[in-house]
């Protein structure tokens, strides 16, 4: 193993710890390197004697000194609780450290927000693909259901209004037929004018309809719109 | 060495051999002067340097050195503050210690 190795695999086996805490020990070890000189690498790696218990001490008396809080001024009880904490420490085995973030230090919080910030941005990089698609077809199912109820009311009016008219021609042409035909021409004025009566009625009626049901669909599908992105935006 | 260092005697070593250097000195000459006095591993040094900066005994600042950054270590007022507090505890200790040895008498 020569101190790259060494180096890439300490590296490798301090991901389970803070940010701020990998860096300072990396420098450590790296100025401890430099400073010991080429000839002397050798010598420095079998002293440490391999990246694990190297990372395994540092690891140790972090969770000690989680324990113990900040007494720097008592220095029987520090070293009580200090080893209280190794032997807990010793006991669990590869604790994770995460799982415990310690009370008393404040770069553990804030690695852990931007990690959770990391992984919301994550999630919704990934998410994405999926729903957006999904999004878009919801949107169109919704455009395409109100446009066929407006089409459908709209057609109900527009039927109405051609009962209208065609009771009007009905009465014209039966007028036409007075001359030559009086009892057709009664009889073509007479449907006439109860087709007419009967459109009039079925326009108001559709006409109004559509006054009540339009606003409604329309408040329906702004509802079915807005979903998708209020669960997006969560 | 057939006794053990605890704790609180390593720190108060390394606190005394960074207090030796008026300008601060660095991870790979603490341990040379560690060892010294005791017989530690090179692992064992960067947990306590690491612990005593957290306590604020021990300030950390880094220096160009042939053409890269050295990290140097210096010790703190709260620092010279445990340390003296160490070395009374130490005194003391030690004499005790000494009495039991070549005495045997008062302790």
């Amino acid at each position: 193993m020569n101190r790259i190795e060494f180096m890439t695999e300490l590296a490798s086996l301090l991901q389970d710890i803070p940010v701020e805490e990998r860096k300072d020990a990396m420098q450590y070890y790296n100025d401890y390197f430099d400073d010991a000189g080429e000839e002397q690498e050798q010598q420095v790696i079998e002293e440490l004697e391999s990246p694990a218990k190297v990372a395994e001490k540092i690891k140790a008396d972090m969770a000690g000194f989680r324990e113990e809080e900040t007494k720097p001024n008592m220095p029987a009880t520090k070293e009580q609780t200090r080893q209280q904490g190794e032997q807990r420490q010793s006991q669990t085995g590869q604790q994770n450290y995460q799982q415990t973030p310690p009370p008393g230090q404040q770069s553990q919080p804030k690695s852990d927000r931007t990690l959770k910030i990391i992984l919301i941005i994550a999630l919704i990089l990934l998410a994405l693909p999926i729903l957006l698609p999904l999004g878009a077809g919801l949107l169109c199912l919704a455009l395409g259901i109100m446009i066929s109820l407006f089409a459908v009311f709209l057609g109900l009016v527009i039927a109405a209004v051609v009962v209208v008219i065609t009771g009007v021609a009905l009465f014209i042409s039966g007028l036409l037929c007075l001359v030559p035909d009086l009892a057709v021409g009664f009889a073509l004025m007479g449907i006439g004018l109860i087709l007419t009566v009967v459109g009039v009625a079925a326009s108001v009626a559709a006409v109004k309809l559509c006054a009540v049901a339009i606003p409604g669909i329309c408040r329906g599908i702004v509802w079915i719109c807005r979903r998708p992105f209020e669960r997006r935006a969560v | 060495m057939v006794f053990n260092t605890g704790a609180a005697l390593l720190d108060a070593i390394v606190l005394a051999v960074v207090s030796r250097e008026k300008e601060g000195t660095y991870g790979y000459k603490i341990t040379q002067d560690v060892r010294k006095a005791i017989d530690v591993s090179e692992s064992t040094l960067y947990p306590v340097l690491r612990r005593l900066q957290k306590d604020e005994c021990l300030e950390v600042y880094d220096r160009q050195f042939d053409g890269r950054n050295r990290r140097y270590y210096k010790v703190t007022e709260r620092g010279m503050a445990q340390l003296n507090l160490y070395h009374e505890e130490w005194k003391n200790y030690s004499r005790k210690i000494s009495e039991i040895f070549e005495g045997g008498a008062s302790v």
